[in-house]
């Protein structure tokens, strides 16, 4: 089985007040089916702008990527929003729901979009609701629910359309502790039933969940340390309780 | 203070674009507001000033004389009045003419009618009531073949500057026998047409037959050739002062002594002033009314979507360009019959009025923004958010009714508030829309039944097809019944005659009728018509200004008073009344006989049968009647002042549709800005650039739809209503037409409009970048 992910040489300047910033400077990476991968780094070191690259929302300056056996560099916008649609969920540190439909309609949409009938997708839904234990919320507004409850709505959106790859971009950023703890082991669930999975985080304990650790930083990889090493050095530097 | 001015540039800089459209939309919007009220003011102080440049004159007399029915006045006694201040003597010519463009035209005739004035030393048309010319130049005075068309004429009978006029006076001895086209042996003259004018006298309804004026040298070469009738310009010292000089002239002061049943024939200046100011007061209501509607529709609606610092500086911009756009528009006004006669034409820069107007502006700008502020801070938070957060029920049919996901998303867009950032204020936009799209249709009404009045002679009281008379004595009148009587063409007529009398103090002209030949009469509005001789019918203006209605019993006073019950409100076509439409009244003859006994049958109202045409039928009358005159159903005395303003709402129809338009346009782009995060969430769960420029569109096109559903029947109704209002306080029959072409045109114009508007926005949307806008929410 070819891997979900592959970048080549991946680059990525972008113009901030008109200085050049260079947010990816050669990145190679890949990542194979059912694989967890973390993506830890300090903030600036170009793990979002790697993400959004990956899930095809910015195109890189120069470099390869590959998504599910597809190039994405000579798509176009429209092309890469229906790759998107088969191949991609994203989970963000914001939720970003859509706070104007219903929870249920919320998980429904991308499905639609994506062209299912809407008696299929909401079936679909609502086994993802309950999946994520949300189905007793279905007719509410998101802005009711905890912030626990928001991430795993935003998953159970994320996972629709069966997407080839979960992306992640520190979800756990804006929970409590607890809050994080529970997304933490909804994604561990999840790659146990076989999803691959892509995290961004700056956070170490978050990252050792992870089969495997991708260090980036100034735009290059930096190294791919062990996850139960990161895990110890996240265990030793956390304060007690 | 600093800090306040730091965010507020921030701001801008981050949003100019918007900062600009909204200043731009303030600035269009509060322009027309103050262009609109600086023209109605215009509007209403031009004809004053009109009449004071003019000099004019409150009283003319003419001595027509004893053949056409009118008593002759003893000028040197009028002249000696301690009310006159100033006179100017001038002549009437009885000139029939020949225009270069081969058209005739007969002296006070009932086909082509002109009159020829010319005085002998020139005052007359220079000094006292001096003419506004509108084209062309004075004539020289010295010489005999240069003369100014009024602009009646020069509209009526397609003359210009650089025409001719070919004459063809009558001889004394043709008069004699009673001038006509065919026997005329004075003199011949070629006047040369060097100038079009305007004059307080001729303004609808006016003199009734537009002048020419001549040169003194036309007066000292033709005076001892032709017959002429001599008549005198009266200035007097108030305005007031004509009925008292017209009281002393009718019991001192006529040739031959004063007699009952003589009228003076004389042209009440300041009563035909009245008029004509109530019309104009009318298309000023109208700049009025269009100056609300731009505040109410647009500039009020978008300051509620902005904060409160942003908006001084946005403000302040729109206030200038407000006073540009306002400055822009000024030479848009005065309109209709105030453009023909305003002396200050072009640019109006109104220092004064436009500070205040653009101190208004901003003033109003801001207070808006900070109530709209105060509500959101003094409202519980909760409470914002669950009233924000309330999902569209017709969004939510359409999801579940499987309508595409950008229908959807583009219906939520317009009608859910959102919250935070993201929030724009639905209602206030939707209110905008209707109340555009609503006086859109409003004008559409009015228009078409302004249009409706201007082309059925009945609403102006043309119940007849035609009226023959006011101009011929006993004699005529026992030859015209019979004719009348045996006249196949003639299915109905009625005759009578008319007279001033006095109720209160208001004097009101009068038409007695009696049924001849089948039934017809003025028509009845409210009530019934008069049948018995103590009762009277009057007319919408004639009651309010007497303050009586129908069932009152009020005292008429002629040369005998009488008590007369009043059973009608009627509208007598203001040709026949000699005033302005929704005054006068009438009753029986015999009714009117009670009054004043002497009063002779001169006028007869008649309609033609059925399948028989006006002009045939009146050329059979008017070869049976020997050249006494027959007017048709179309004079519409002072209502065709309106028709110089017929497309006037369909101009404020533009004008409201162009706010409209600016107003959906900001809305839109305001919208897409703040709806940028949900748009690029669209974006990442895979909506592609069409989806997301339709979805766009469909917010469009949802703000269009409700706008026509609850807009067009609003409009339909404001515009019958206010037609219905407009024709009472007028006093015509208020008869509303609804023009569904234009109506049903504006439900395609406007969705095409709104998508068209959307286009842009929705081409911005789709091609933002989700990554860019997701990383800086």
């Amino acid at each position: 089985m070819s891997d979900v992910v592959r970048t080549k040489d991946l680059r990525k300047t972008y113009e901030s007040e008109g200085v050049p910033v260079r947010a990816l400077r050669g990145v190679d990476m890949t990542i194979a089916p059912a694989e967890f991968v973390a993506v830890m780094g300090p903030s600036g070191c170009g793990k979002s702008t790697l993400l959004n690259l990956i899930a095809g929302l910015d195109k890189p300056t120069d470099g390869e990527i590959w998504l599910a056996d597809n190039t994405l560099s000579d798509k176009d916008e429209n092309q890469l929003a229906r790759l998107r649609r088969k191949h991609i969920g994203i989970v963000f540190q914001f939720f970003n729901l859509l706070e104007g439909m219903s929870v249920l309609e919320n998980v429904t949409l991308p499905a639609i979009i994506a062209g299912s009938s809407r008696k299929s997708a909401e079936t679909r839904a609502r086994d993802l609701l309950d999946l994520l234990g949300l189905s007793d919320k279905a007719k509410n507004a998101p802005g009711v629910l905890s912030g626990g409850q928001r991430q795993r709505l935003a998953i159970a959106r994320a996972l629709a359309n069966q997407p080839t790859l979960l992306l992640a971009d520190e979800p756990t950023g804006s929970l409590d502790s607890a809050g994080g703890a529970e997304v933490l082991e909804l994604f561990k669930r999840l790659h146990d039933d076989g999803q691959t999975i892509m995290l961004v985080t700056h956070d170490a304990k978050v990252a050792s969940a992870a089969d495997r650790i991708v260090q980036l930083a100034d735009g290059r990889i930096a190294g791919q340390p062990e996850p139960a090493v990161v895990a110890q050095a996240a265990a030793a530097i956390e304060p007690e309780a | 203070m600093s800090a306040v001015w730091m965010r507020a540039r921030a701001e801008l800089r981050a949003r100019w674009r918007a900062s600009l459209a909204l200043a731009g939309v303030i600035g269009l919007a509060g322009g027309l507001v103050l262009g609109a009220s600086a023209g109605a003011r215009r509007q209403d102080s031009t004809f004053p000033l009109f009449r004071t440049a003019q000099n004019t004159a409150q009283l003319g007399i003419a001595n027509s004389g004893r053949v056409f029915g009118f008593a002759n006045v003893n000028f040197e006694y009028a002249r000696r009045l301690p009310e006159v201040v100033d006179t100017a003597p001038f002549q009437a010519f009885l000139g029939f003419i020949k225009t270069s463009r081969g058209m005739s035209l007969t002296p006070i005739g009932d086909e082509n009618p002109v009159v020829s004035f010319a005085s002998p030393d020139g005052r007359f048309d220079t000094v006292l009531n001096r003419m506004l010319i509108i084209e062309g130049h004075y004539a020289d005075p010295a010489a005999v073949d240069e003369g100014v068309v009024s602009y009646l004429a020069a509209r009526s009978y397609n003359i210009h500057v650089g025409d001719y006029l070919d004459y063809a006076l009558p001889s004394f001895k043709d008069f004699a026998n009673g001038p006509s086209t065919t026997t005329l042996t004075g003199p011949h003259p070629r006047v040369h047409v060097v100038g079009i004018e305007a004059q307080s006298y001729e303004l609808p309804p006016g003199l009734g037959y537009p002048p020419i004026h001549l040169t003194p040298a036309f007066y000292r070469a033709f005076i001892s050739k032709t017959p002429t009738f001599p008549a005198l310009l009266l200035k007097l010292r108030h305005e007031n002062d004509v009925p008292a000089v017209l009281d002393a002239i009718q019991k001192h002061g006529l040739l031959g002594g004063a007699s009952a049943s003589t009228r003076v024939q004389a042209f009440n200046e300041p009563q035909n002033a009245a008029a004509v100011t109530r019309t104009i007061h009318i298309q000023a209501i109208a700049l009025w009314l269009l100056a609300l509607l731009a505040g109410v529709t647009s500039l009020l609606v978008q300051v509620f979507t902005t904060a409160l610092f942003r908006l001084l500086i946005v403000s302040a911009v729109g206030a200038v360009i407000a006073v540009l756009v306002a400055v822009a528009v000024s030479p848009l006004t005065p309109i209709g019959l105030a453009r023909l006669i305003d002396p200050r034409p072009g640019f109006s820069f109104d220092v004064r009025a436009l500070l205040v107007g653009a101190a208004a502006v901003i003033g109003i700008s801001l207070l808006l923004g900070a109530l709209a502020e105060a509500r959101t801070a003094t409202r519980p938070a909760t409470d914002v958010d669950e009233a924000r957060d309330r999902p569209s029920r017709i969004a939510n049919w359409l999801a579940g009714s499987s309508f595409p996901p950008p229908s959807v998303a583009g219906v939520r867009m317009a009608l859910e508030t959102g919250r935070g950032r993201t929030s724009m204020p639905v209602r206030s936009t939707l209110f905008g829309a209707i109340i555009g799209l609503a006086a859109l249709v409003t004008s559409f009404g009015f228009a078409g039944s302004l249009g409706h009045l201007l082309h059925t002679p009945r609403l102006i009281g043309w119940n007849f097809s035609g009226v023959i008379g006011d101009d011929f004595d006993g004699e005529d009148a026992a030859r015209v019944l019979p004719i009348l009587q045996g006249d196949r063409d003639v299915a109905e007529f009625s005759g009578g005659g008319g007279s001033t009398v006095l109720i209160g103090r208001e004097p009101l002209n009068i038409l007695g009728l009696d049924q001849v030949k089948g039934a017809i009469e003025p028509v009845i509005l409210e009530g019934r018509p008069p049948r018995a001789v103590d009762e009277i019918a009057l007319g919408t203006r004639a009651l309010r200004a007497i303050h009586a209605r129908v069932g009152d019993v009020v005292d008429v006073v002629a040369n005998v008073p009488q008590k007369y019950r009043i059973v009608g409100r009627t509208v007598v076509p203001p040709a026949i009344t000699g005033t302005v439409a929704g005054n006068g009244g009438f009753m029986t003859f015999q009714g009117l006989r009670r009054l004043q006994p002497t009063l002779s049958e001169d006028l007869y109202v008649f309609r033609f049968a059925e399948g028989v045409s006006a002009t045939s039928g009146r050329e059979t009358l008017k070869k049976d009647l020997g050249g006494l005159s027959i007017s048709l159903a179309a004079d519409f005395g002072d209502a065709a002042n309106l028709q110089r303003v017929i497309n006037l709402p369909f101009v404020l129809a533009g004008l409201l549709a162009l706010l409209s338009a600016a107003t959906l346009a900001h809305i839109l782009v305001t919208a897409v800005r703040r709806r940028a995060r949900d748009l690029a969430i669209l974006r990442t769960l895979g909506f592609v650039g069409s989806q997301v420029r339709a979805a766009v569109a469909w917010q469009a096109t949802t703000l269009v739809v409700l706008a026509l559903i609850v807009g067009i029947p609003l409009g339909i109704g404001a515009g019958r209503w206010s037609w219905t209002t407009f024709a009472n306080q007028l006093g015509y029959v208020p008869e509303p037409a609804v023009r569904f072409a234009p109506v049903l045109l504006t439900i395609p114009a406007a969705l095409l409009l709104g998508n068209l508007i959307a286009a842009l926005p929705a081409r911005a949307a789709a091609r933002t970048k989700p990554a860019l806008v997701l990383r800086a929410e």
